[in-house]
């Protein structure tokens, strides 16, 4: 009887370590968005998104939209009040997985991935994909990519005067260091 | 006749200045002033976890905080430095509060675990909107940030 509670219970532990996620949570991170139109080439970062990330290739991202730091003062306000109105909008989500390679499990190395979700910005949600590198070394994971927004999918309005200085489409870059989660 | 013109002239010329001080003016690098609210990073918390979003937000985001609290880590960097502070409060949070370099003199003497006053440009609380989130924490994050003696 004894013999076949330790089985069991091997077999639980089994289970579970398999079933479970060992989750990242980022120590460093930053994104950094550019605007280039024929006339004016800007762009901003932010130090503050959180990000989470899976073994098995699930990922969160959360980012305060006003901690993105602009270099002039005017762009930032504009930024923030008139195009993103981030104290309606105060933050910016994504959550999604990796969609390349299949059935992505994280190992040692480099991997190219793809990664698709739903982003949150602006109050509007919208389908997109990214394209990036998961480099695990040890315990430490670093994931980098970049990918394009369309600002009128998110219903951000770029006034008629400003058309030629701030572009429709916005390039994002993303890098960020992840650690296991420790648990509280 | 030619008098008007000066004078026209004048205030166009003051207008072009004007407007292109206010293009090229630098952010600011400090939350610097007077704070428009001072109170503990645990009332601000349970504020935030209390009240509508809508109306936190319109109270408290881009407004100016002096807050106290306990530091649980600190990293000083050449591109932004941060301190995280611990909240007692029976959720996890993490609160997040962003230096310029130029504040970095000013960090180099402080530990985990001590308690700083702070002042800062307040971003917004992040509450997890979903009992599956892998971000599950609640997340306050600040910027501009100075230390108050």
């Amino acid at each position: 009887m004894k013999k076949y509670s330790i089985i069991l219970l091997m077999a639980s532990i089994f289970f579970v370590g398999a079933a479970s996620s060992q989750v990242y949570k980022s120590t460093d991170a930053h994104i950094r968005f550019v605007s280039k139109t024929d006339f004016e080439e800007f762009e901003a970062i932010n130090h503050q998104p959180t990000i989470a990330f899976t073994n098995k290739g699930k990922v969160q991202f959360r980012v305060p939209v006003n901690s993105f730091e602009f270099e002039k003062k005017l762009m930032q306000t504009h930024f923030q009040e008139n195009y993103m109105e981030s104290s309606k909008y105060p933050n910016a989500d994504f959550k999604g997985s990796v969609i390349e390679p299949e059935n992505f499990k994280l190992k040692d190395g480099e991997q190219e991935v793809k990664v698709s979700g739903v982003m949150k910005m602006h109050g509007v949600e919208k389908e997109i994909s990214a394209t990036g590198t998961i480099q695990k070394n040890k315990n430490e994971v670093v994931m980098s990519g970049n990918f394009d927004v369309l600002l009128s999918d998110y219903k951000i309005a770029i006034p008629k005067n400003n058309i030629n200085q701030i572009s429709n489409r916005i390039t994002i870059h993303f890098e960020a260091k992840l650690e296991p989660k420790k648990s509280k | 006749m030619k008098k008007v013109g000066l004078i026209v002239l004048i205030l166009v010329a003051i207008a072009g200045i004007t407007g292109l001080f206010f293009w090229f003016q630098p952010t600011a690098k400090i939350a610097d002033g007077n704070a428009d609210f001072t109170l503990s990073i645990e009332d601000l918390v349970n504020e935030g976890i209390e009240t509508n979003d809508s109306l936190f937000n319109s109270k408290y985001v881009d407004k100016v905080i002096q807050f106290s609290g306990d530091v649980s880590s600190i990293k000083i960097d050449d591109s932004q430095s941060e301190i995280k502070l611990d909240v007692n409060t029976d959720e996890t949070v993490i609160v997040r509060a962003a230096f310029d370099p130029s504040q970095n003199i000013d960090l180099q003497n402080i530990k985990e675990r001590d308690s700083v006053t702070c002042q800062c440009k307040f971003n917004g609380i992040s509450l997890p909107d979903d009992p599956d989130d892998l971000l599950s924490e609640i997340i306050v994050s600040f910027s501009r940030c100075s230390i108050k003696k």
